[in-house]
């Protein structure tokens, strides 16, 4: 098992070095040498999952990498998403040039990703977490136009931000109890409540919550997401916020801070928050990819919701929802890549009746739309239905009113992006378009028939994944 | 001593230069001197990771990743934005000075006394027998910067798929 954690770390970050010479070979070599590590990490990643129960660590050189059921829980969301992104890009990337810059900096992002799961202590998160955030901030430039490098820039400054409070949260931390090892810091925080840990605590959160873009701190993702390539988008909804912003908080909130009452009030202040302000502000959008954008802080409020009823139902509804989310706003993101490869707009004004044209993606989509609604029997129903029981358990019955009533408000702006974009009468300009190339295709193919298959197989999923994750918050790491 | 406070007025003087100025460019130039400065500090307080870190990556790589990142758009993409007049800098100054002079007051009185066995780790045991895991990801954050400078300062595409 220890030889799965080093491959699942290493190989990306192996193959990012690698990449300059293999791509010298010619184009096809790059793609083959991206699918190849994609899919190798994937494999390593997969591998781990019959001993989601059990903590695997791997003691290397001096350096100390943990696998437990929440760390494998994000490992898989990062590698399958990371896997599928890096076959979409085979077709995509092209028109940008610098394919096998592109490529590095992908699987270094995927490097950093898996590296701030693996780790288990504050300072080394931190460092990891730099090197997932750098790579997105050249990612999400990687067009060179305007719009990406300012929105590029914006979200470097405000994550400058947000990194600056963890790292003065961190060095009170450890200025106060020496260490920053996970384990000795819950021994350490266990004595009670202390003004320094609060104070720490508060930076903690703000910092986290800037990189999950919950609301308030969420200013920078609608620009962010809809400038970068399409695979950077889905790889920035659908893993870089749960990995930067909500593995983080939960790790930090449950497994070193004993989730304290006051904590988990504000996980669900701020998810409701999250929920109604990113679902109202996606209605408003005529930006398909800005409309994804706003629709991902909508989603992180949903998790955010089942951490902050802090039972069991709740918290297995969050973690389910981390996998789904990542699932269906990735294939939602690689659609709307498709059509704007196609059509070179993003305006929803501008399109319609491309379900003709565009069988594949359309068919995608309405996958997507049904499992992003929370419609049976895809994957999105099932983490709603818990996180909606978990808060009938709670007896927070405003907050399961709520959740259902977002959900169906979810359905109609989704469906409305349905009928703009897919339906109705085709827009002549768009007589002659054909269906996204080969990869692209593939890519949302296997992302739309996870959303089905997880639905249908979620009593596994569940059993087998997310459950173990739970029982590390609830149980305590 | 002199030294320290010389570093920490020309910090604060790096940061206010960092608000105030209105070119990118010169404000990425402040910020990387503020970061060198920090670096001074931290190296003088005895952190030396810290004070490697906030160098190789703050001040060197992020600094770059701007330069490069500003350098690309072009003076007419700029685009004014209205400001707050400079005169409401002092004031705004003197309130964050005051807020941050409580703030670090409260601080010191909370904080215990730095524990002894830290101070006596040399840098190589820190560096190579306690932060491997960092010194891994410190590789990482050197190639990242590398494949990201190659990135933005690469030949723009003009080939387009859509129809």
């Amino acid at each position: 098992m220890e030889t799965y954690v080093g491959s699942v770390l290493l190989i990306p970050l192996v193959g990012a070095l690698v990449m300059p010479w293999v791509s010298k070979l010619g184009r096809r070599a790059a793609d083959i040498l991206a699918g190849a590590v994609g899919l190798a990490a994937l494999a390593s990643c997969l591998a781990l999952v019959p001993g989601a129960g059990t903590t695997t660590t791997l003691r290397a050189l001096g350096a100390t990498f943990t696998v437990d059921g929440l760390s494998l829980l994000f490992l898989v969301v990062i590698n399958v998403v990371g896997f599928f992104c890096a076959v979409y890009s085979i077709d995509y990337i092209g028109h940008y040039g610098g394919r096998a810059k592109f490529y590095a900096l992908l699987m270094l992002l995927i490097f950093g990703l898996n590296g701030v799961v693996l780790v288990r202590d504050l300072f080394s998160l931190y460092v990891f977490l730099e090197v997932a955030s750098i790579s997105s901030y050249v990612l999400v430039a990687y067009n060179l136009e305007f719009d990406g490098i300012e929105s590029s820039l914006k979200y470097l400054l405000l994550s400058a931000v947000a990194t600056g409070m963890i790292l003065i949260a961190v060095s009170l931390v450890f200025a106060s109890t020496g260490t920053l090892s996970f384990a000795e810091l819950k021994s350490a925080l266990a004595g009670g409540p202390n003004p320094l840990f609060l104070f720490a605590a508060a930076l903690f959160f703000a910092g986290f919550g800037l990189k999950a873009a919950v609301v308030p701190f969420h200013a920078w993702l609608p620009d962010a997401h809809p400038s970068a390539p399409a695979p950077i988008s889905a790889m920035l909804s659908g893993v870089v916020i749960k990995v930067a912003g909500v593995y983080a908080l939960t790790r930090i909130f449950f497994g070193i801070y004993p989730a304290p009452a006051q904590v988990l009030k504000v996980f669900l202040v701020l998810g409701v928050a999250s929920m109604a302000a990113g679902a109202i502000l996606a209605y408003l959008q005529t930006d398909m990819k800005r409309m994804l954008a706003y629709s991902s802080i909508s989603q992180i409020g949903y998790i955010m919701i089942g951490l902050g009823l802090g039972n069991w139902l709740g918290v297995v509804g969050a973690l389910f929802h981390v996998v789904n989310h990542a699932l269906f706003k990735s294939l939602l993101f690689l659609n709307s890549g498709a059509v704007q490869f196609r059509t070179g707009t993003r305006d929803i004004r501008e399109m319609g009746g491309l379900e003709n044209r565009m069988p594949i993606t359309s068919v995608t989509s309405t996958f997507g739309t049904l499992s992003i609604a929370g419609i049976p029997p895809f994957n999105g129903f099932w983490s709603k239905l818990f996180i909606v029981l978990g808060a009938l358990a709670a007896k927070n019955y405003t907050i399961a009113v709520l959740t259902v009533s977002f959900s169906i408000f979810t359905l109609g702006y989704f469906l409305l992006l349905q009928r703009r974009v897919f339906f109705g009468k085709l827009n002549e300009r768009w007589r002659d378009l054909k269906e996204a190339p080969a990869a692209m295709s593939f890519a949302v193919i296997c992302l739309a028939a996870q959303c089905l298959l997880v639905g249908v197989f979620f009593n596994q999923v569940v059993r087998g994944l997310i459950e173990p994750a739970a029982r590390v918050l609830l149980g305590g790491n | 001593m002199t030294l320290l406070i010389g570093c920490l007025a020309l910090l604060v003087l790096s940061v206010v230069l960092l608000g105030v100025v209105r070119d990118l460019l010169y404000a990425s130039a402040a910020l990387a001197a503020a970061s060198v400065l920090l670096s001074i500090v931290l190296f003088h307080f005895g952190a030396n990771i810290a004070a490697a870190f906030e160098l190789s990556v703050c001040a060197g790589l992020i600094t770059v990743l701007f330069v490069s990142t500003v350098s690309l758009t072009k003076d007419s993409d700029q685009k004014t934005e209205a400001r707050l007049p400079v005169v409401f800098m002092v004031p705004m100054m003197a309130l964050f000075a005051g807020l941050a002079y409580f703030l670090v007051r409260w601080l010191a009185g909370m904080l215990p006394a730095p524990a002894a066995q830290a101070s006596a780790l040399t840098f190589q045991e820190a560096f190579w027998g306690q932060r491997t895991t960092d010194v891994l990801g410190q590789i990482s954050l050197v190639l990242v910067g590398v494949f990201g400078l190659l990135a933005i300062l690469r030949a723009k595409s003009t080939g387009r798929n859509h129809e």
